[in-house]
């Protein structure tokens, strides 16, 4: 499994569409469609601090899909804008959130690759 | 209203994995547009960074890089200050109101941080003003 973040909310974002790029690269390299995870971040609604941190077993559907993501790839494509010489909010919070023990599973035994 | 009537401003951030919040960094790319110029002109910046533990230099660091970016890019007359502040062991060193708990070390850091920055409000003030002119 191959997981692809594309850390953007924005509507029609050019960072989905690097993702997509990298997702048809990937198919064209023999790499089934299905085994390829890209979360939708349009869908984006994890919460900051003040709206409480993630629990396993209580994820939303895009929290959801994030976690499958990660969970269950070997290899992650992190990919962001960059705003004032910065990743955004929405992928640092994510890391924020899922980065703790209870989502360990997440992390274990990755190669993640990011692109600015 | 952010800092429309502020001539300083302190931007504190708890540091989470070697960064500053997604919150402080989302409010400065939303806010740090022409349209807010207003917000981001004629002012004196000084980050703090705060950590339960040892911690803090980082996003105070990188908050001040991601200032002078804009900065730099809108080309306003803004000063990010040099002197910023590593508040270690928060909560053994104030309480929850924000009173000392009598570290004195601590203490010493944070009043200097505020002094410092209290001077150079009062300097930049007249540098950033237009009144004076340089020949």
């Amino acid at each position: 499994m191959i997981g692809i973040l594309c850390g953007s909310s924005r509507t029609n974002s050019n960072t989905a569409r690097v993702g997509k790029a990298i997702k048809r690269l990937l198919i064209e390299k023999r790499i089934e469609s299905t085994m390829i995870y890209m979360p939708n971040f349009e869908d984006y609604d994890i919460p900051f601090s003040n709206g409480g941190t993630l629990k396993p077993g209580q994820l939303s559907t895009f929290s959801e899909s994030v976690h499958d993501c990660l969970a269950n790839s070997k290899l992650i494509f992190i990919l962001t804008p960059e705003y004032n010489w910065f990743p955004t909010p929405e992928i640092i919070n994510l890391i924020n959130q899922f980065g703790k023990r209870e989502f360990a599973e997440c992390w274990e035994g990755k190669v993640f690759s990011s692109l600015f | 209203m952010l800092g429309r009537k502020s001539i300083f401003i302190f931007i504190l951030t708890p540091e989470y994995n070697w960064f500053p919040t997604p919150e402080i960094i989302n409010l400065i790319n939303q806010f740090g547009k022409r349209e807010f110029a207003e917000c981001w002109e004629g002012k004196v910046f000084a980050t703090c960074g705060i950590s339960s533990g040892r911690g803090g230099r980082i996003p105070a660091i990188q908050l001040g890089y991601m200032l002078n970016k804009l900065i730099n890019v809108m080309n306003f007359n803004s000063i990010v200050s040099a002197k910023n502040f590593e508040s270690q062991f928060t909560p053994k060193a104030l309480e929850q109101d924000g009173n000392s708990q009598g570290n004195a070390e601590y203490d010493a850091g944070l009043d200097n941080f505020v002094q410092y920055n209290l001077n150079l409000m009062r300097k930049a003030d007249i540098l950033l003003s237009d009144s004076l002119e340089i020949r």
